[in-house]
């Protein structure tokens, strides 16, 4: 190993033979970045803070389906994950590239386009979310023209970005750009794949993708978001600032380069610890169990390096705003990778999987990780954009501490509660019994939790508060410099040699953009590709048939309503989950399901084998007021179900877009298919008017209860499946 | 109900609440050492720069061993030539603890391969279920067999203790008002209080209904809630409900007790007309 990263001593640095030649950073888009990242970063709190009220007073949506957690939920996660992060990443990407790459972008132009772009991207997540457009695939959510979007105006963004590379005054590149670039082959992946749809209207797409490879391939993505977009670029931008910040050398270049790839390797192959103990295959769950553990080391190689910067320069971290920010912030990083692998581990899932722990979990590394890595980034830019110094360091300290605490005020109520509830979950009494055979138990213990955690999540909102008053003072205070002024000697086209392999990676951009490239590629190929072709993966269930028009329909209500956002449709094998929603889901039941719709979270019960079990008049009445047919119930009402009608004129585009996607649907079904749901719509109305319930067949309720009766019965046809 | 009256009833349990516990205190741990690195500067800094600092972190074979770093004040000895943006780099050697962790996570990841996927000495999750199946089985039957007879649809006797009949309402409000009113005159669910009966009206034969639920018609099957004295409880507390004559009341439905058939339309689909 140690050969492998022969330090380079060599001349690299100092063989400049170019002429000197002046240019100008561009500071004005990065500024732009900063203003829309403290917009956005407030609102994304603001949303977050009312989809936690939620949870233990549900009139705090108002009422409203714009405003109902299922929608909001959504909004939250893409507003932070995209909006709030994405935006501060970028800032410091573009004042940093620049720097290192000793010149400006490659077109402010381009510059401009992203920016612009990507703030309407926002616009339009921030609208579409709330009216109920979506995929219904966690932090994919956007729907199809959205996703278009995303991939074009990150095509510009690469462009700019490798552009300003390549003409580049610096011959080496250094490990911040390393994660840079990582970040946007990878993305750009990760992206175009999981969001591959069939459009069946402006509004409205179907996942190629069904079921278990549906699920695979959502949560490859969905967990590489959490590597790509929140992890190395802001790895890459504690490269840049913390040593800038500290004025230290970095501790290890051969670590730099150690962990950079091996984090990148590994990390791709991790997805499945999403899916453990679900009807994934076994071996796609054990990839994903030993490389998150193999995880531990190179992501601990990001926080070593970090802090080990900070050697001989604790001193100034007791004074200086930005370090301490850092210092936490590499600290949560380093304890969130831990406790990622520990989480892959199948026995302590079994536990935590389906909890708050795992809610818990990502807010150290949202709140103290890419939170407080973002509000040092500003400490230090503003006041340097700007040619001041900062307000006040004491304003800077209290936000700190209450960022600190409420981050602590936020995870431990969560971590307490998500074991609590789990347990309770898989408690049964000796004579065999559920210990708390009713659900909603589970959820009011845990109520008290729900509140400190929206305290906490208070606490980190108004420390973000007193940072925006913080920088606009001391932006007033100061001259904002537009473009700044640096000189280097231009690259000569002389080759150049020596230095060890990794030193000649780093002058061979391309190369190197490649090499990432197929670093990425490798874990998911080897998870995906059999998952597809291998038939007995999948095992085929003969009674399960594709939904009818109606159960179609109510499917897409049910996914509009985001309610995968608490309910899972996932049984585990476990004797707690079959005792309670009967047997244990098999991969052969979600072939027709594009998308899948297990859910990562049970705020509420999992509802795989929902279908049967209640009467037609329970989910009405419980859909209009939970809490009459749970009293305390914490599940919003839905009267919007009960006064619109539900959508016919697309079914036969729907019907033809599924067949297209492999549903065996008969041929020319779609020309019948409004009849064939007017006709089952007629029949639960009827039922309903049994029970004394006059509604309207016509009704949206009516679809969703179509849904929610057919769901996981077809298995009970099947004699072989059920023992 | 806290989580402090949670039994632990296997080794498995037990070792799953200290991995908790670790990982909550390994929290606060460093959170603390955070606030500790502030408290030791302030007393370092009283020396007034930062060259105290410096030398103490020098100091400390323990923390040199770990890391295998070139200390701080002789650190030019491997600083590089890189300069990005006044960003220098040093060439301190991988720290041997670190290294050791990658190693073992690798050897731990073939290890499990190896294990779960070509010795199959660990169990599949489908085996493991079944063993846990197996196991729980047993469990219960020794449970029960300790405690004698099991109350079931064909031992079951009419509850008359006043303090069953309570109970029995308690789990009636909760759970079956919804559907047959909260005093039994029927809604969605057919009408208690009359002397007909869909699925037979004697204890026994509420028993079982509760027990086993009639999917079919909506009725759902209680036996993973209540337990089966308290599905004796609510039976007889319904028994008790005979002839209340409450307001509201659901046409019958199904056959008078005592087997007269001629007096009630036979099915709740019939009788909505």
């Amino acid at each position: 190993m140690r050969l492998l990263t022969k330090p380079l001593m060599s001349s690299d640095h100092s063989e400049s033979s170019g002429s000197l030649e002046g240019f100008y950073y561009d500071n004005q888009i990065v500024k732009a970045f900063i203003i829309v990242t403290v917009i956005f970063g407030v609102v994304g709190m603001l949303v977050g803070l009312t989809a936690a009220l939620q949870l233990f007073w549900p009139a705090a949506n108002m009422e409203l389906p714009f405003t109902t957690f299922g929608r909001i939920r959504p909004l939250h996660t893409n507003a932070i994950i995209f909006a709030f992060v994405g935006n501060g990443m970028f800032a410091g990407v573009y004042y940093s590239s620049q720097r290192l790459l000793k010149t400006p972008m490659l077109s402010p132009i381009l510059s401009w386009i992203h920016f612009w772009g990507w703030q309407l991207i926002i616009a339009a997540a921030a609208l579409s979310l709330p009216l109920g457009m979506t995929t219904g695939k966690e932090y994919a959510e956007l729907e199809w023209p959205i996703d278009i979007a995303i991939t074009l105006i990150w095509v510009v963004f690469a462009i700019n970005f490798i552009g300003a590379i390549l003409k580049r005054r610096e011959r080496h590149m250094y490990v911040a750009l390393w994660f840079y670039i990582s970040c946007i082959v990878t993305v750009a992946m990760l992206h175009i794949v999981n969001s591959l749809e069939l459009p069946v209207s402006a509004t409205k797409s179907y996942s190629i993708y069904a079921g278990v490879q549906d699920a695979l391939v959502q949560w490859w993505y969905g967990h590489n978001a959490v590597a790509f977009f929140l992890t190395t670029p802001i790895l890459g931008l504690m490269y840049y600032f913390l040593p800038k910040a500290a004025n230290r050398p970095v501790y290890s270049y051969k670590l730099s380069i150690i962990h950079f790839w091996s984090l990148i390797f590994i990390y791709i192959w991790a997805g499945p610890h999403h899916l453990l103990y679900t009807s994934l295959p076994d071996w796609a769950q054990s990839l994903g169990t030993v490389f998150s553990v193999m995880l531990i080391a190179p992501s601990w190689g990001g926080m070593l390096n970090g802090l080990l910067t900070l050697r001989g320069a604790w001193d100034r971290v007791r004074e200086n705003p930005v370090l301490k920010f850092f210092v936490v912030a590499v600290t949560c990083y380093g304890m969130s990778t831990f406790e990622g692998p520990m989480l892959s581990l199948k026995n302590v899932n079994a536990i935590s999987h389906y909890t708050d722990w795992t809610i818990a979990h990502v807010h150290i590394g949202g709140l103290g990780w890419n939170g407080f890595i973002t509000f040092g980034m500003f400490y230090y830019l503003v006041p340097k954009m700007w040619k001041t110094t900062l307000y006040s360091e004491k304003l800077a300290n209290i936000h700190f501490w209450l960022g600190t605490l409420g981050i602590i005020f936020y995870a431990l109520p969560l971590y307490w509660g998500g074991f609590t509830q789990s347990l309770m979950w898989k408690e049964f009494t000796p004579d065999g019994f559920l210990a708390y055979p009713n659900f909603l138990e589970t959820v009011t213990q845990i109520i008290p939790m729900y509140m400190s955690r929206a305290f906490g999540g208070t606490l980190y909102l108004v420390g973000t508060l007193i940072m925006i008053y913080n920088l606009i003072k001391t932006a007033a205070s100061g001259e904002f410099q537009a473009y700044e002024y640096d000189e280097a000697p231009a690259l000569t086209k002389k080759a150049v040699v020596g230095g060890g392999w990794h030193a000649v990676l780093e002058r061979k951009p391309i190369l190197f953009t490649v090499l990432a490239l197929v670093a990425v590629l490798i874990g998911g190929i080897i998870e995906f590709v059999p998952t597809w072709l291998v038939k007995s993966n999948v095992p085929t269930i003969a009674s399960v048939k594709p939904y009818t028009p109606l159960e179609l329909q109510g499917r897409d209500i049910y996914i509009r309503e985001g309610c995968y956002n608490c309910h899972s449709q996932m049984i585990r094998p476990f004797r707690s989950e079959t005792e309670r929603y009967g047997e244990y889901s098999k991969s052969g039941e979600f072939v027709y399901d594009h998308p899948f719709q297990w859910g990562s979270r049970r705020t509420g019960p999992d509802l795989h084998r929902v279908g049967g079990k209640y009467p037609d008049s329970w989910h009405y009445n419980h859909m209009m007021d939970p809490s009459s047919m749970s009293p305390g119930s914490i599940m919003p009402s839905y009267p919007w179900l009960f006064e619109s009608d539900f959508d016919k004129t697309l079914i036969p585009g729907k019907i033809k877009a599924m067949k297209t996607l492999g549903v065996p649907y008969e041929d020319g079904f779609e020309d019948t298919a409004v009849a064939e749901m007017e006709k089952q719509a007629e029949g639960i109305s009827k039922g309903l008017a049994d029970g004394n319930i006059k509604v309207d067949k016509n009704k949206e309720i009516v679809a969703l209860i179509a849904y929610l009766q057919r769901l996981g019965t077809d298995i009970k046809n099947e004699p072989t499946a059920m023992k | 109900m806290s989580i402090m009256n949670l039994s632990f009833k296997s080794g498995e349990d037990l070792f799953q609440f200290i991995l908790l516990g670790v990982l909550l205190l390994f929290t606060v741990i460093l959170f603390f050492v955070v606030m500790n690195i502030f408290m030791l500067l302030k007393k370092l800094s009283i020396g007034g720069n930062g060259s105290t600092v410096v030398q103490a972190a020098d100091k400390g074979g323990f923390w040199k061993g770990l890391t295998d770093a070139v200390p701080v004040s002789k650190e030019e000895t491997v600083m590089l030539d890189h300069n990005y943006d006044g960003i220098r780099e040093l060439d301190n050697h991988l720290p041997p603890w670190w290294l050791g962790l990658f190693y073992g996570t690798i050897i731990f990841a073939v290890y499990y391969l190896l294990d779960y996927h070509v010795f199959h000495w660990s169990p599949s999750q489908a085996q493991e279920y079944e063993i846990a199946m197996t196991d729980a089985k047993k469990e219960v039957e020794a449970y029960q067999a300790k405690l004698g007879e099991s109350l079931d649809e064909k031992s079951v006797t009419l509850a008359t203790d006043p303090k069953a009949l309570e109970a029995g309402k308690t789990i009636f409000t909760e759970k079956c008002a919804a559907c047959h009113g909260a005093a039994g005159e029927g809604t969605v669910g057919p009408n208690l209080t009359d002397e007909y009966w869909l699925h037979g009206g004697t204890i026994n034969d509420l028993f079982a209904t509760i027990k086993n639920g009639v999917p079919e018609k909506g009725m759902i099957s209680w036996k993973a809630t209540l337990k089966p004295n308290e599905i004796q409880n609510v039976a007889s507390y319904i028994l008790g409900l005979q002839g209340t004559n409450p307001a509201n009341p659901k046409a019958p439905q199904g056959v008078k007790a005592g087997g007269d058939a001629t007096a009630a339309t036979t099915d709740s689909t019939a009788a909505a007309k």
